[in-house]
Formats: structure tokens, C-alpha cells, sequence
């Protein structure tokens, strides 16, 4: 079977799948599984195994667990009420105040959490009422809070760069300081867009009724002092990483205690509280690992079936007249095979099978596999540095 | 039973997420106030993560929050949504059922020679190797308990 012939059935194999509602962790395993079997048989099951195990052990994995249980127990400790409420008694005279304070309000959060998914949505049960009871366009409402949740992403700590930086080899630290600017910029310009559109048409989203906005500046500042530790907190755990104090994942557990001590101070801190933060952890943790897994799978079956070369035209069209390609291809296996077998030495004993049995091929599979762990020492070096 | 057990696992080895925590600050505080930093610490912070994904999974699955795609299955009736399950468990089944056996095989290989992580701690990782073949067999274990939930209702009718 073509390579080209393969990625069609694996992507329609994987859409099939995907449709019947079988969870997509499942659906990218179960197809790798389905090829390998049938490009490769049953012997090929180890390798699957091995690459899993390597995720499993994968250093820079640490820090979601790490992100997710600080947000976690941010999130049960009322600093995140505290923090809309402030920011909703400091904007409520604007025209648009509700909406901005949205953006702002997420865009502040975003600092503190690398992950926001299901809280936007009991965030929007509550936000959206109160918008459209004021009379705000709908589409002006719903926008603010979809825009506001996706802050997350792109505002360091994000979970999104950790796994990009897994995937490409790049710097978690690099990686976050890039998305800061990038993120202030689409927050202030989210920001302008509100208060421009509803300062054009006021009808869109009009300002707060007088009686609300007279609150007194006691209590506004009142408000903005318990904005200070998770504002201390955000500093501390991003300052740690590009001070290079700290890794990424440690900055990550530095984060953990922070908010632990956050939440002692808004008096939320229990063992109850502490203990479903940790499950909810978990399962946000499980159902992104698990799609990791999933993925290394099917990358493998791929890479073995010949797809990583595919984009090598050279390669593919030289494969018909040069005898000794096909085997350098079976060397080159052989690599990625060892290379999950052997990598940081872990699994020796696996890696002199798998050499004993392509001894000849020994030069070669080794130049490969020493280029794969070169990569691993330069990405191992961007966490040092 | 089952169920109970997988969130039970869970929430036993979510605790461990908080062992890593305690982990980096000792790390932190050796390195920094102690100038002595530990052999130990990166590698117990992986090695206990790998236990939270592995042993969590099943508990995860529980509580269906592992991430599907609801474009025809959202569409489907409850009834419906069942039989689409019952078939697709086919393919979940394959998947871990086939990594479940080569997970033993990758476990025994590295107990009979009683493999080390190589590193100069240098602890053992067959614990870890089997913790994988376990959380599968959880994972395996929960699928098929809502199988049988899942084909009493297809077939039964009856609420679950």
C-alpha cells in the first residue's frame, strides 16, 4: 500500500470514528492501532507501548497538572469573584463598562490560569443575564465573553504553549514571553472595539444606571486589595521563569503554593476544597495526556508506515533506483524504534534486541538515534537555560 | 463496583499531584537556600505525574470527560446514543486491549531485569512500567462495566 493511499484511509478511518462519538483520545489510538495491525501485525505493539511511556515520563508534561491544580484552587478560593466584582465596580460608568469589564476581568484571570474552559461557561450563565437585562446588544454581549475566554490561550501561563512547546522542541520560557505582548495587545484592542462601537451607538450597550455607580471609593479600594496577592501571584510565577529561576514546571508548583496561600487568605483554604481541586485536576489533567497518548500512537504508526518522508520529495522519487534506500528507510526505523526504546538510556536491554537484530545497520541506526537525542539534549537545554 | 473503585483510584492518586507540589518546594529550597540541590526531585516530580495520568484515566473516563466530537452523536436520541457507544466500544476495547498486552510484556521485559531509570538517582522504573498496565486495565475494566449498563438499556429499554 502507497503512503498516500494509507493517510487517506487513516483520515477517513479517524473521521469515521470520530463521528460515532467515541472520544478522540480513543478514536487516534484505536485507528493507529487499527493500521499497525494491518501494515505491520501485532510486533509493532511494543514500540506503541514505548512511545506512551515516553510521553508518560515526558518532563515539560508535569507543568499542566501544575497550571491546572493552580487555577483549580484559585478558582474555589474566591479570588476570582473578587476579582470581577472589582473590576465591575471600577468600569460600571463606562458605556459598554459590562462588556469591557469582561475582556478585562478574563484578560486578569488569563495571568493567573493557563486553562479556562467549563468556568467560562458558568461565568457566561452569570455575565450574559446581567448584560442583556441592561439592554446590550446581544451580539455585543456574547462576543465580550467569548472573546474574554480565550484570553487564556495566548496570556502566559497558557497550557497551550506548554504542549506546542512538547511538540516543536521549543522554549516553554520563550514561548510565554512571546504571548505577552501579543495578548495586551488583543485584550486593549477588544477593549477599544467596545468602547468605540458603544460610544458610536450608545444603544448597544449603555452605561450603568447612576444608582450603581455610587459606590463609595472606600469600598472600591477596598476591592482592589484583595487584587493584590493573585496579582503578586501572576508576577511571582512568570517572574521565576524568565528570571530563570525556575522551570516552567517549577515555576508551576511555585504557583500551587501561591495559591494555596491566596486562598488561606480569602478564608476558603479546606481540606474539602484542597481535595476537589485535586480531582478536578486529575480529570482535566487525564483527558489531555490521554489525547497525547493517543497522538504519539498514531505518529508512530505513521512514521513507521513512511509517512514522515513523504514530505522529502527527493526522497520518494530516488526510493525506485537507489538499492540501498529501502534499507536505509528499515535503518532509519530502526532509529525511531531504538531511539523510543533507548532514549536517556532508560530501556537498555530492549535496545540491544532491537540492535542485535539489525547489527549491520548498526552505523547508520546510530547516526539516527544520535541525532534524536541530540535534539532531546537541545530541548533538555532550553529547560536548564 | 467498578465504578466506585475507578473513582476511588482517582481521587487516591490526585493527592499525588500534591506530593509533586511538595516536591518542587523542597527542590526550590534546597537549591536556594541550601545550595544543594537534589538528585532526586525532577525525576520523582515525572515519575509522580505519570502515576496521576495513568491511575486518573479510568476515573476521567467515569465521569465522560474524556472530549468527543457531538456532530451526528449530539443529534442521536438517547437510545441511540447508547447503540452508537455500544459499537464504538468495539474500537476502544481494540485500542487498550491491544496496549494492555503489549503494556505487560513491557512491564515483565523490564522486571526480570529489574530495570533502573539510568540517571545518577537511578531508581527503579518497572513500579511505573506496570502502574501504565494497570491504569489500562482499569481503563479496559470501567469500558466494559458501561458496556453492560449500556447494552441493558439497548436492549431493556431501561434507565440507568
Amino acid at each position: 500500500m502507497s503512503i498516500e493511499l494509507i493517510t487517506l484511509l487513516i483520515i477517513v478511518t479517524f473521521i469515521i470514528l470520530l463521528l460515532s462519538g467515541l472520544p478522540l483520545a480513543w478514536v487516534m489510538g484505536a485507528t493507529s492501532v487499527i493500521f499497525a495491525l494491518i501494515l505491520f501485525g501485532p510486533s509493532v505493539m511494543p514500540m506503541l507501548v514505548a512511545r506512551v511511556y515516553d510521553m508518560m515520563l515526558n518532563y515539560t508534561l508535569v507543568a499542566i497538572p501544575l497550571f491546572v491544580l493552580m487555577a483549580s484552587i484559585l478558582q474555589r478560593s474566591g479570588a476570582t469573584e473578587w476579582l470581577f466584582r472589582a473590576v465591575h465596580v471600577w468600569s460600571g460608568g463606562l458605556r459598554g463598562g459590562l462588556a469591557v469589564e469582561k475582556v478585562i476581568a478574563c484578560t486578569a484571570m488569563a495571568a493567573m490560569v493557563g486553562i479556562i474552559g467549563a468556568e467560562i461557561v458558568t461565568f457566561g450563565l452569570v455575565a450574559l443575564p446581567a448584560m442583556l437585562a441592561r439592554n446590550y446588544d446581544k451580539r455585543i454581549a456574547l462576543g465580550s465573553i467569548c472573546a474574554g475566554g480565550g484570553m487564556a490561550s495566548l496570556i502566559p501561563p497558557s497550557i497551550v504553549f506548554i504542549v506546542y512547546a512538547m511538540v516543536s522542541g521549543a522554549s516553554v520560557g520563550a514561548l510565554f514571553i512571546a504571548g505577552i505582548v501579543p495578548g495586551l495587545l488583543l485584550a486593549a484592542l477588544f477593549v477599544a472595539y467596545i468602547v468605540i462601537r458603544s460610544h458610536l451607538n450608545p444603544e448597544l450597550a449603555p452605561a450603568a444606571p447612576p444608582e450603581e455607580r455610587g459606590i463609595a471609593l472606600r469600598e472600591k479600594l477596598r476591592l482592589l486589595r484583595g487584587l493584590v496577592l493573585p496579582f503578586f501571584l501572576a508576577v511571582t510565577v512568570l517572574g521565576s521563569i524568565y528570571a530563570g529561576v525556575a522551570t516552567p514546571t517549577e515555576a508551576a508548583g511555585i504557583g500551587c503554593v501561591g495559591a494555596l496561600i491566596v486562598s488561606a487568605f480569602h478564608r476558603s483554604l479546606s481540606i474539602q476544597n484542597v481535595k476537589q481541586s485535586l480531582f478536578d485536576t486529575l480529570k482535566v489533567t487525564c483527558m489531555l495526556v490521554w489525547l497525547f497518548f493517543g497522538a504519539q500512537t498514531l505518529i508512530g504508526v505513521y512514521t513507521l508506515a513512511g509517512g514522515a518522508h513523504r514530505g522529502d520529495a527527493a526522497d520518494s522519487d530516488l526510493s525506485g533506483h537507489v538499492p540501498g534506500l529501502d534499507r536505509y528507510r528499515a535503518a532509519d526505523h530502526a532509529a525511531v524504534y531504538s531511539h523510543h526504546q533507548s532514549a536517556r538510556f532508560r530501556h537498555r536491554v530492549v535496545r540491544c534486541r532491537v540492535l542485535h537484530e539489525h547489527a549491520d545497520l548498526l552505523p547508520v541506526a546510530a547516526f539516527r538515534a544520535g541525532l534524536f537525542l541530540h535534539e532531546e539534549c537541545e530541548s533538555a537545554g532550553d529547560y536548564a537555560g | 463496583m467498578i465504578d466506585r473503585l475507578v473513582t476511588w483510584m482517582g481521587k487516591l492518586f490526585s493527592v499525588v499531584t500534591l506530593l509533586v507540589v511538595f516536591v518542587v518546594v523542597t527542590e526550590i529550597v534546597m537549591r536556594y537556600l541550601f545550595h544543594a540541590p537534589t538528585l532526586w526531585a525532577s525525576e520523582s516530580m515525572v515519575f509522580g505525574c505519570a502515576l496521576v495520568y495513568v491511575m486518573g484515566a479510568a476515573g476521567t473516563a467515569h465521569e465522560g470527560r474524556h472530549g468527543k466530537i457531538e456532530l451526528l452523536y449530539g443529534r442521536l436520541s438517547a437510545r441511540g446514543r447508547v447503540i452508537a457507544d455500544v459499537c464504538s466500544f468495539l474500537f476502544f476495547a481494540l485500542y487498550l486491549g491491544m496496549l494492555f498486552w503489549a503494556s505487560i510484556q513491557y512491564a515483565l521485559d523490564s522486571l526480570s531485569v529489574g530495570e533502573t531509570s539510568g540517571s545518577p538517582w537511578d531508581p527503579p522504573v518497572y513500579p511505573f512500567k506496570i502502574a501504565l498496565a494497570v491504569g489500562i486495565l482499569l481503563l479496559l475494566l470501567q469500558g466494559a462495566g458501561k458496556l453492560v449498563k449500556d447494552l441493558r438499556f439497548a436492549i431493556g429499554g431501561e434507565r440507568h
